[in-house]
């Protein structure tokens, strides 16, 4: 088992009446990209925000690289980036000063420095933009910087705090696997979104978080194997008599069904070749069938069973 | 981390267009204007401007004399504009000439007594009876003297004719005590205070919840001291730099003379802009305040500050000091700009110096105030 990097324990955080952090729990790996998952509000910045020392909190021990952290943890800080989820730059600023002088607050020897820049230009994708200011830059290109001003320093812990956020698609495959490949070069990543699809994606593990609660910590198949759904199957049908409607939820696995226009969902919770011995009871039953589709669940299925909203609300 | 901080504070000013343009181009600008507008006023003061009169003879040739005296007023010698514009005539015409405002003053000689007519009192009215007076007691000592000493006329004559003074004028001070210099004091005062805005980002850059920048600045290992003096440092050598430029352009390109060297006054500009950018950090410091509100504080406290030294209304600062002197002893601008008067107009450096401590002293107390309110590492809420 790989060394703790942060281990989070009974963390509290009110904000007057608004309980931001109840008892909250994390244990993260060393090698881990580890994916806090939750809607806008639920409390993930707040939690990064404590493990930093940036935030007083009411309860619980944070331990980051097996030492409380405090404000003055200078040892530890020196091992950490962070990629914001507000842009933070200076305007008056290039793209390659900007990374220098953020660089420069961890790294003093100028060599090394020019080096470490460089590289993390060459990173980022920005070579051809080096003497841009931000404001020419477009919100794709500045996310970029964004997480160039972080990473540069070769942190071994990192934390991202929403860092796809109004990014153009192409920018965001890029920063994605400029994520993994930082996780690849032995970097430990903190991941927080609320685009289940990124966390999906690229984190080995994954925590759901709302209303400041850990709700269900794993990996993506451990998450999913916690709900009742497994496997959902729709067919577009033209009419679907009600024996048939009966038979069909008497098969195998099957939990539930809807019908609704001319829509068929048939919901399992587990089971093989669920789909093949579908269409055939339909085909035996002379019942013509239109398009088909077969969804595994997903996240969202995930943070709705438990909670009874959807992850996107 | 100083020197890192310090190079690129001063970076990312120099691409501030608009702190550029408050700190280094706006006082310079004031400066012209100031300059256009005052110098008209004291040309004016200053001008004389050669007054026409009439002279009516009765019997020219009894009237030599008036006659050399008033040609000899109405020459120019070198670059002196001639005292009068003497126009010969008779009467009617000398009366229509007053009329028509054509001259000042209608001069009459009958019987060697020259009477003077004007349509208005005025000072070049008076010129001309001050002129007449003389002429009066001149002629009635030259003539009471004829008849029984002839011999010691030649020495009455240059006794009449020599200007004794007994009052002799002893200058209080060899600076230039024209009152337009109060403006230009009080212009430098309002460049220096300008500081108060890029002092405010030292502060705004360096807290958590302040700004994103200054939470990516406090979650690294860099020393918190060290940023701050560096930044404090880059924001101090651009308004230095705009102070300097003011206090050239306005010494040595305007001309204008403040009584002292360019060192003892740009020391002033140096402490003032250390002081300003001090007050600037400690607005920024302030929490629960927007960045545009801190703005507002930090000009328009710039601006009262500046009024109240004098910088729009000329006495305001006199006023103060007769009815409440403590705020001059308190407003920055005021110390700025008597700091600078000090150095114009008193020999000693006793009320400059003090003017120095004061501005060192408060400086230091905002300081004070400023790491108060930031000592604080983490935050409630960001």
């Amino acid at each position: 088992m790989s060394e703790s990097v942060i281990v989070v324990e009974n963390l509290v955080k009110r904000y007057k009446e608004l309980i931001a952090l109840d008892h909250f729990n994390l244990d993260i790996k060393q090698g881990e990209i580890f994916g806090l998952l939750g809607p806008n509000g639920s409390g993930k910045t707040t939690a990064i925000n404590c493990i930093l020392a940036l935030l007083n909190y009411d309860k619980g021990n944070v331990q980051v690289f097996g030492e409380d952290m405090k404000p003055d943890s200078y040892e530890q800080k020196s091992k950490i980036g962070v990629v914001m989820q507000n842009v933070a730059v200076f305007d008056e600023l290039t793209v390659y000063d900007n990374i220098d002088f953020f660089c420069g607050l961890y790294i003093k020897d100028k060599k090394l420095r020019k080096q470490y820049v460089e590289e993390a230009i060459e990173f980022v994708d920005l070579a051809d933009y080096k003497k841009f200011y931000p404001k020419k830059l477009s919100g794709g290109l500045l996310r970029r910087l964004n997480i160039a001003c972080g990473i540069a320093h070769k942190p071994t812990l990192i934390f991202m705090d929403e860092p796809t956020v109004a990014v153009d698609p192409q920018s965001r495959n890029k920063i994605l696997e400029g994520i993994q490949e930082l996780n690849r070069h032995g970097a430990t990543i903190v991941y927080t979104s609320h685009y289940m699809e990124e966390v999906e994606q690229i984190c080995t593990r994954i925590a759901i978080i709302d209303k400041g609660k850990n709700l269900a910590m794993g990996t993506t198949d451990e998450l999913k194997k916690m709900i009742k759904k497994n496997e959902t199957i729709s067919i577009e049908l033209l009419d679907l008599p009600e024996t048939i409607s009966e038979q069909i939820k008497a098969l195998p696995h099957v939990y539930d069904m809807t019908y609704t226009d001319n829509l068929l969902k048939v919901f399992y919770s587990g089971g093989k070749h669920n789909l093949i011995r579908l269409l055939d009871f339909l085909k035996q039953e002379d019942i013509s069938f239109g398009r088909v589709y077969s969804e595994r669940p997903t996240l969202n299925d995930v943070f709705l069973e438990i909670t009874g909203t959807e992850l996107r609300d | 981390m100083f020197l890192h901080a310090f190079k690129y504070r001063l970076k990312a000013l120099l691409h501030q267009k608009d702190e550029i343009f408050w700190n280094l181009l706006f006082p310079l600008i004031l400066g012209t204007c100031f300059y256009a507008a005052f110098s008209n006023i004291t040309k004016s003061a200053e001008t004389f401007e050669t007054i026409p009169v009439a002279v009516v003879l009765e019997d020219s040739a009894k009237e030599t004399y008036f006659v050399e005296m008033m040609d000899g007023l109405s020459e120019s010698s070198g670059d002196e504009v001639p005292f009068f514009a003497t126009t010969y005539t008779d009467l009617a015409q000398g009366e229509e000439l007053l009329a028509t405002e054509k001259v000042d003053g209608l001069i009459v000689l009958n019987g060697g007594i020259p009477s003077l007519t004007i349509t208005e009192n005025g000072i070049t009215q008076t010129m001309i009876k001050a002129v007449l007076d003389k002429y009066i007691q001149t002629n009635a000592v030259v003539n009471s003297m004829i008849p029984n000493h002839l011999d010691k006329l030649e020495a009455v004559m240059v006794a009449v004719t020599t200007e004794a003074t007994y009052i002799r004028t002893l200058p209080l001070t060899h600076g230039n005590t024209d009152p337009v210099m109060d403006y230009f004091f009080a212009l430098i005062a309002m460049s220096c205070l300008m500081a108060t805005t890029v002092g405010q980002y030292v502060a705004m850059h360096i807290k958590a919840d302040l700004s994103p920048i200054g939470l990516r600045k406090v979650i690294s290992p860099a020393n918190r001291i060290s940023m701050i003096l560096g930044d404090m440092s880059g924001s101090f050598t651009l308004s230095a730099v705009g102070n300097a430029m003011l206090i050239i352009y306005l010494k040595y390109i305007l001309k204008l003379e403040f009584g002292a060297g360019f060192l003892p006054i740009f020391l002033v500009s140096l402490i003032g802009s250390l002081m300003s950018i001090c007050i600037g950090m400690m607005v920024g410091f302030l929490p629960k305040l927007g960045e545009g509100a801190k703005l507002g504080i930090n000009i328009s406290f710039t601006l009262f500050s500046s009024f109240l030294s004098g910088l729009m209304a000329s006495g305001i600062k006199q006023t103060i000091e007769r009815t409440c002197p403590i705020i001059n002893r308190i407003n920055p601008a005021s110390l700025i700009s008597d700091a600078l008067y000090a150095l114009n107009i008193y020999d000693t450096y006793e009320k400059y110096t003090r003017c120095l401590i004061i501005m060192l002293a408060m400086s230091l107390i905002f300081v004070f105030v400023s790491l108060m309110i930031t000592r604080r590492e983490t935050y409630d809420s960001i």
